[in-house]
């Protein structure tokens, strides 16, 4: 009787152990790219290196990353971009504080396709401002991939963009995420 | 010669060199770093210290200006990414709390295919600076393996 329930309590607490595990996924390799259209020319740039953190219990999202891991096709638009646009010295980071507000309708359990609203704020040039979209929250097997877009402009993070180039930059920029999550395990 | 004839000869002049520095600019490429000498040579321990010392300071140094920088350190792991680079992260606890990922360009994943953890190499690459929001971590991208020295 005493060993049925110990062993009982044991395979309780193992499992509440198992099933917290499974609450954080991360990334450190988040894809992160933004696309500019103009009869111009066309601007492209991708980040690797975005760090995002997960909580599937509270829905809160962090993400990070780093203004010069933003790679270009062409030298001269990447210097452009961080020594002009983005004072990427001034302002090394982009950061992305929010959560994902319809939890009930996810079940990070059963393998899917399922929809996530998230509410937060985006900081890019020191400029916050609450950004809200959606995403596509695929799981499977206890992985995450999560893919969203949205639009920002260079306006509303007071990126200035001088007028000799200003119709080689879309007014608005089609930003892509592309996340690989797995949970957090140490 | 008329003067009419030297002033129409000056702007042509002009243009050609205004046109061609455009163009050259333009044009303008990475920095081949796999052929240039690294500006900054540190062991990975040293580049860790000195942004977990002063993150402003050292994103001065190792960022601005897209020095190439050479590190050395032993891998801790080597993942070969989707998109057909490789991250290499160098790690030593006994030195430094968090870690250094160096990403590969594609051209050098055959290299890395050969590599091992617990193995020194050096690699030489461009730094993006330090992420804290998972563990602490200095970024180099546009990685390649330096041959055995």
């Amino acid at each position: 009787m005493k060993i049925q329930t110990i062993l009982f309590i044991a395979v309780f607490l193992l499992s509440c152990s198992l099933i917290k595990a499974q609450d954080k996924y991360l990334t450190k390799k988040g894809h992160v790219w933004f696309f500019s259209h103009t009869p111009i020319e066309d601007i492209e740039a991708h980040n690797n290196e975005a760090a995002v953190v997960f909580d599937s219990k509270t829905g809160e999202i962090s993400a990070v990353l780093l203004m010069k891991s933003f790679k270009f096709q062409k030298a001269l638009m990447e210097e452009h971009f961080n020594e002009n646009y983005m004072e990427s010295e001034k302002f090394p980071k982009g950061l992305y504080k929010g959560k994902v507000t319809n939890l009930q309708e996810i079940d990070f359990t059963k393998n899917g396709s399922y929809k996530g609203v998230v509410d937060g704020t985006l900081t890019i040039h020191g400029v916050e401002k609450k950004l809200n979209t959606n995403c596509t929250i695929d799981v499977e097997d206890g992985k995450l991939e999560v893919k969203s877009k949205f639009t920002i402009t260079p306006q509303e993070f007071s990126i200035t963009i001088p007028d000799l180039v200003a119709n080689n930059i879309a007014k608005s920029i089609d930003v892509n995420i592309d996340l690989e999550l797995e949970v957090y395990k140490k | 010669m008329s003067t009419k004839k030297i002033i129409i000869l000056a702007v042509v002049f002009i243009i050609v060199i205004c046109g061609s520095i455009g163009f050259y600019m333009f044009n303008k490429t990475f920095k081949n770093i796999a052929n240039a000498n690294p500006d900054i040579i540190v062991s990975d321990d040293q580049i860790f210290s000195e942004f977990e010392k002063n993150e402003t300071t050292a994103t001065k140094k190792f960022v601005t200006g897209d020095p190439i920088i050479e590190v050395s350190g032993v891998i801790a792991e080597i993942t070969q990414n989707a998109d057909t680079t490789t991250t290499i992260v160098f790690q030593n606890p006994a030195k430094y709390t968090g870690d250094i990922s160096c990403t590969i360009v594609k051209t050098d994943v055959e290299k890395t295919k050969k590599l091992k953890q617990r193995e020194k190499v050096t690699i030489k690459g461009q730094c993006s600076g330090m992420q804290e929001l998972i563990d602490k971590e200095v970024i180099l991208i546009r990685c390649i393996i330096c041959d055995n020295k």
